[in-house]
């Protein structure tokens, strides 16, 4: 199988500067929102540990409030499913489809499904799934993933969703404005609800006290999708659940302002008992879940409550675009889920990061990503022989990088390098670098001489051993 | 397939494998300072919601007859508030795919949240969710009484389980999923209007409060 090349599928992205730059104002906006939102909660880094806390616990007994989750929704009139991978979740799915003859399908938004390839599967036994959110519904048109957990379709210009709109669905191409786009995407959706048969949506929470589940959206589409239709179908992953219905306030309380800057999700809705006359199945998925709570180091990646916060606030994803992980889960998150999924494949995902920590500084639960990159760059290193993650650059420092009296000695000629040679050379094509970047002047030293000089305390002076 | 030996087996690698026990701490109260209604007015127009004050339901009740919405003559309006007739009625949602033809829905709102501007409402006070969710405008009543200033003081009075549906409106539909351009009515209602009814100091005549900086889509 292909190993992903994030670097090569975000140089496509950087390429196009308008895309680029958008992708980045856009994502940055979001990040500033969600500073000055928290900033308004006195409570705020105290709510982030405490959600935190009760994530933890509830992972630490997660047999517990399944059981508890699972008796509580089933009195509840709720039909409870269990998949241990992705094939029987599509099976069960499949056969309830089957059973009430469903067709069409609306669906809200849900990163569960998508990892199970749901879509796809159904399109295969013939059942149309409409996405129902407007970012989701333009990839699903489009045939691509979505580039964001919360803004599917972040990475593409509105001309681009025009131009999509166009082809698909016989809007105007020469009008980009997105009230317009919205509304052909509305007016499209309003045709396929009057004859839905069935509505699926994933799962934010899952309540294990009162047995029901929590479902937030801003359009309004997983609402619809649950409540028109005879039947409603669910997929929580086993880790979503929180143990009391006092435990979900703070979680709210931290989604919406932590993904978008914004207080609440216009539609925060709870679902405890199927309509009148409506069946309603929830699916609970393990998938690598279970495997994933007994390793020691990695267990606390659980605790994720997919807002993309981390997404929003990663240099290299607002540069790149979250199509160029080529994954379910992208950006910071993303890189610490995906190799677990399948190590080789996303082998290099772990070197997607400059180790700036601001991932970990956002998160709502606290989710410790920077270390957990570190956890599977370890892990992809145990594995180098098979996993071919060197390219030719990091093979070629290596020598320069595992001693510190070669490195000492790197720098000095680097030094040399850029007083003598001249610009006509250092700057050309050769180059790459160049092209986005004028060379500093030369400084009278290397760092490593002005802190031998200035910051190295006396006591440290007789050890000379790196000392160029 | 069968689902309990899944469930079976999911269970003992989850026993086998999970950390050791982690203590479970109390959330507190956190309250939300200010006027819980003058906090919910302002934080329902951030969210490009409409509020109007009044001093007692019966001038709420008055006022909605006035608006354009709720013209008989032109508009389709389904009506699950009390004291409030609409043209729509049960016979026509025997198949709820009907509710799509609605132009205007009415509604209880049972609390607000002065936090965020939230209203919320459960499938006993909307009767059919499906009538909100796809109508083009949605109106709700809203008692002073019953807006809370905190979001965990507001779970505090639910009763969860109660309620087949329950869920926090927070202005009308909206997204921004191109170029993050704000947008009102994406799939659901293109307005949300709470009429805020016992509040002494409301102005006379009653004044529609909007965001000025509203989306105002042209399109729709």
């Amino acid at each position: 199988m292909r190993q992903v090349n994030q670097v090569k599928l975000g140089e496509e992205f950087i390429k196009s500067r308008a895309h680029r730059e958008m992708h980045d104002r856009c994502l940055w906006a979001a990040r500033m929102r969600r500073d000055a939102v928290a900033a308004s909660i006195p409570e705020w880094e105290e709510m982030r540990e405490l959600a935190s806390e009760i994530k933890l616990h509830t992972l630490s007994n997660l047999d517990f409030y399944l059981e508890q989750f699972t008796a509580n929704a089933e009195a509840n009139g709720i039909h409870v499913h269990w998949a241990r991978n992705a094939d029987e979740h599509n099976a069960i799915i499949l056969e309830i489809f089957k059973s009430h003859g469903v067709k069409v399908v609306t669906k809200g938004k849900s990163m569960t499904m998508d990892e199970c390839g749901m879509r796809e599967f159904m399109a295969k036994h013939g059942i149309e799934i409409n996405e129902a959110d407007l970012g989701e519904r333009i990839q699903q048109l489009d045939n691509q993933r979505p580039s964001h957990i919360v803004m599917p379709a972040i990475h593409k210009l509105r001309s681009d969703v025009a131009d999509l709109f166009a082809r698909k669905l016989g809007s105007d191409r020469d009008i980009d404005d997105p009230h317009y786009l919205n509304s052909v995407m509305r007016a499209d959706m309003r045709k396929r609800y009057c004859q839905v048969d069935a509505g699926m949506s994933g799962v934010n929470f899952g309540i294990a006290e009162t047995g029901g589940i929590v479902v937030c959206t801003n359009e309004g589409n997983a609402d619809i999708s649950a409540n028109l239709p005879p039947l409603y179908v669910a997929t929580m992953g086993l880790e979503k659940l929180i143990p009391r219905q006092s435990d979900l306030p703070l979680f709210i309380r931290l989604l919406s302002r932590s993904a978008l800057g914004l207080d609440m999700t216009q539609y925060t809705s709870h679902y405890h008992h199927p309509r009148q006359g409506q069946e309603m199945h929830l699916i609970i998925l393990d998938n690598g879940r279970s495997e994933r709570l007994s390793s020691p180091d990695y267990w606390p990646v659980l605790k994720c409550i997919r807002c993309g916060a981390c997404m929003n606030t990663c240099p290299v994803f607002r540069r790149t675009s979250g199509i160029s992980y080529d994954a379910i889960y992208m950006g910071p998150i993303g890189i610490v889920l995906e190799p677990s999924y399948d190590l080789y494949k996303y082998a290099r995902l772990p070197y997607s990061c400059t180790h700036c920590g601001s991932c970990g500084d956002v998160c709502p639960v606290k989710v410790p990503i920077p270390e957990l990159v570190f956890y599977w760059r370890s892990v992809v290193v145990d594995h180098n022989d098979e996993l071919f993650t060197h390219n030719a650059e990091e093979t070629l420092a290596e020598p320069i990088l595992e001693s510190a009296g070669n490195l000492a000695k790197a720098e000095k000629v680097g030094l040399w390098a850029l007083r003598h040679i001249p610009k006509s050379i250092a700057e050309s094509g050769l180059n790459p670098w160049a092209e986005a970047h004028d060379d500093p002047e030369p400084p009278e030293e290397t760092f490593r001489q002005y802190y031998n000089r200035v910051i190295k305390p006396e006591s440290d002076k007789d050890t000379p051993k790196e000392q160029s | 397939m069968n689902q309990q030996e899944a469930k079976t087996e999911i269970l003992a690698r989850i026993r086998a494998g999970k950390p050791a026990l982690h203590p479970l701490p109390d959330v507190p109260m956190y309250p939300y300072p200010g006027n819980p209604t003058e906090e919910f007015i302002r934080h329902l127009l951030n969210f490009d919601g409409r509020a109007v004050r009044f001093k007692n339901r019966q001038d709420a009740i008055a006022w909605l007859k006035t608006q354009p919405e709720m013209d008989m003559a032109k508009m389709k309006v389904y009506s699950a508030a009390t004291d409030v007739e609409g043209n729509f009625g049960e016979d026509q949602l025997t198949d709820l795919h009907n509710a799509h033809l609605i132009d205007t829905c009415v509604a209880e709102g049972e609390l607000g949240v002065g936090e965020m501007g939230s209203i919320w409402v459960t499938d006993r006070s909307l009767r059919h969710a499906a009538c909100a969710l796809l109508s083009r405008r949605l109106f709700l009543f809203l008692d002073s009484n019953d807006i809370v200033g905190g979001l965990h003081e507001t779970y505090a009075r639910i009763k969860l389980r109660d309620n087949q549906y329950g869920s926090f409106y927070t202005g009308p539909s909206a997204t921004a999923d191109i170029e993050a351009v704000h947008i009102t009515g994406a799939q659901g209602p293109l307005s949300l209007t709470a009429m805020v009814y016992n509040v002494p100091d409301a102005p006379e005549p009653p004044q529609l409060q909007v965001n000025p900086n509203a989306d105002h889509s042209v399109w729709q």
